[in-house]
């Protein structure tokens, strides 16, 4: 009876871990932002900011949003852009996140997403991204804590999705397991 | 009467040329690829590339192996060899070629191969490749005559042969294990057997704690998490090395991740000891860089909770961008997560379990270094083909000798060099 009821809390606990993610009602919507040497600009905060990938060089803006949970508004750029830091050059595509910090009130990143890469040392083929990634934003069931819900999509593999839980003491979207 | 002759003649030319050319369609069916990937052909100037689509069937010239490796027909070992490293394996005659890509002004250099490619609508088109690249990145399949998983290279009947003679503890070569083959083999593709024969005998490897207790590891994680993709790569290496923290400790999982790092980066040989040699002197840039400290970013460690000052080694391998067999969508990363120890080939396995002796021989000292390979310093390398903007004749190691068991290896004097070394790059 005592193994019944552990396995059941263990099973409970499993589920509850694996669907504490409830979607949140505000989406993402798209801002004014632009990126020029590494540093970037939301129109709206009027305080500029370095991208995570601080060697980054030839990059490429895509798409800016933003979005509201739990009453703390999150910025989001996706971007491409070159890395010459390995003597190979390789070319990335990254979701980065940020959001203001509670103490400065400055912007800060708190996740930077690598979500394609292409080698450009060798005479590989691959001259265009394969991949994409769509952002879906939500809080925690349990402790009510951000969640970032990542699905990565690519046309040779199947849809592989996974979550991101907001540490506010660490300012840092830690890997959910 | 005699027309009836003439024409059973006829007939029968035609099938023996029929019969001839199915012959001939079997034998190049050892050497054919299926390309998991879009791949790039170049004519023979190595310009003009062009895109091919994936599932192409990829024939390399008979008449270029039988000049390189002395068989137009070579096993499927010894075609799997030739990739890892043309140069060794054609014993030199294989060298690099410069060339460009799409928009890009900065030479680089790699291995070419004249090829024959059918692609998937039927097209037949030939041009170079270079297959050795595609090969590095995983994106080649070698397909085995016996149909069974074509990343197992080595033919079953071989293997099994092989293992006997191991089990026996004879002292065959590889000649005796595969007797149909031996006239194919040349004395830069004869060592396998006697290197693996080696390992089982070694007491070192025996007594090889962490790499005993890295095997169990590997095991579990793939039973449990199943196998990665590349798009599952990022987010599975993070559960992997949050894995191995809470199982072996930061500094234990330090050193594993360095031994793999170097089984990842150092270029294949069929040597045991020039094989070390390889691995160690990556450890070696791994292992100076963490008594430098000089590198303190982990994106990995952050994205999983774990301080960077946990152990300066396992930042300093995960570092961001340092060691492309890390990074989030590599490859090789893919590989790593789905190594098995029971199902692995012959030849990872063996480079595998070499790159944990030669971590625990640098640890002990059986593994030196000399000169400036020796130095603190010692913290840069690249493959030759890519040229960063730091290589310069002042930082560049000329001589990269690492003594193994008392016996100097120059890496620099391999067949297929690959690696270069560098000391005092700030």
């Amino acid at each position: 009876m005592k193994n019944l009821i552990l396995t059941l809390t263990v099973l409970f606990s499993m589920i509850a871990k694996a669907d504490d993610f409830v979607e949140s009602k505000a989406l993402p919507e798209k801002t004014a932002c632009s990126i020029s040497k590494g540093i970037v600009n939301f129109s709206e905060l009027k305080q500029s900011y370095k991208l995570y990938e601080k060697n980054a060089f030839s990059t490429n803006l895509i798409k800016c949003e933003k979005v509201k949970i739990n009453d703390q508004t999150f910025y989001t750029i996706m971007y491409n852009t070159a890395l010459g830091e390995l003597g190979a050059d390789q070319k990335v595509l990254i979701y980065e996140v940020a959001t203001l910090n509670p103490l400065t009130k400055a912007p800060k990143t708190v996740r930077s997403e690598v979500i394609d890469q292409l080698d450009q040392s060798g005479d590989s083929a691959a001259t265009q991204f394969q991949s994409s990634v769509k952002a879906q934003w939500g809080a925690s069931a349990l402790d009510k804590s951000v969640l970032l819900k990542l699905t990565i999509e690519s046309k040779n593999e199947k849809p592989f999705s996974y979550q991101l839980k907001y540490n506010p003491k660490s300012l840092w979207f830690i890997n959910k397991f | 009467m005699k027309a009836k002759h003439l024409i059973t003649f006829f007939i029968r030319i035609l099938a023996l040329q029929m019969l001839i050319s199915g012959f001939a369609f079997a034998e190049e069916t050892q050497f054919t690829f299926n390309n998991s990937d879009t791949i790039i052909l170049r004519d023979a100037d190595l310009k003009n590339p062009q895109s091919i689509g994936e599932n192409a069937v990829i024939t390399i010239d008979p008449q270029f192996l039988l000049a390189n490796l002395g068989t137009a027909t070579p096993t499927q070992e010894q075609l799997q060899r030739l990739l890892l490293n043309p140069g060794e394996a054609s014993g030199g005659k294989i060298s690099t070629q410069q060339f460009f890509n799409n928009n890009s002004r900065q030479p680089h250099n790699d291995y070419f191969f004249p090829v024959q490619i059918k692609t998937k609508d039927g097209q037949v088109k030939t041009g170079t490749m270079a297959l050795d690249s595609y090969n590095r990145m995983g994106l080649l399949q070698l397909r085995r005559a016996d149909g069974q998983d074509p990343r197992l290279f080595q033919s079953a009947r071989t293997a099994e042969q092989m293992d006997s003679l191991i089990s026996q503890n004879k002292t065959h070569t590889e000649s005796d294990a595969c007797a149909e083959c031996a006239a194919a083999r040349r004395d830069s593709t004869i060592k396998l057997a006697d290197s693996i024969r080696e390992i089982n005998s070694n007491p070192s490897l025996a007594q090889n704690d962490l790499w005993n207790r890295y095997q169990t590891f590997a095991k579990n994680f793939l039973a449990t998490n199943g196998k990665s993709t590349r798009a599952k790569a990022g987010t599975m290496k993070r559960l992997y090395v949050k894995s191995l923290v809470d199982t072996f400790g930061a500094h234990d999982a330090g050193l594993i991740l360095a031994s793999i790092t170097s089984f990842a980066e150092a270029p294949h040989r069929n040597s045991n000891s020039t094989q070390m040699a390889e691995e160690a002197a990556v450890i070696k840039v791994l292992f100076n860089r963490a008594n430098n400290h000089y590198r303190s970013n982990s994106r990995t460690l952050d994205d999983i909770g774990i301080s960077t000052s946990a152990d300066p080694l396992l930042t300093n391998v995960l570092a961001n961008w340092q060691f492309s067999t890390w990074n989030d969508k590599d490859n090789n990363l893919v590989k790593i997560l789905n190594f098995d120890p029971d199902s692995s080939d012959a030849v990872t396995k063996r480079k595998m379990v070499l790159a944990f002796d030669a971590q625990q021989k640098i640890t002990d000292g059986t593994i030196t270094f000399t000169g400036r390979m020796n130095s603190p310093k010692m913290m840069h390398y690249h493959a030759n083909y890519v040229n960063p903007k730091w290589d310069t004749n002042i930082t560049r190691i000329t001589s990269p000798i690492v003594v193994v068991d008392g016996v100097n290896v120059d890496l620099s004097k391999q067949l297929g060099a690959r690696h270069i070394f560098y000391a005092g790059i700030s």
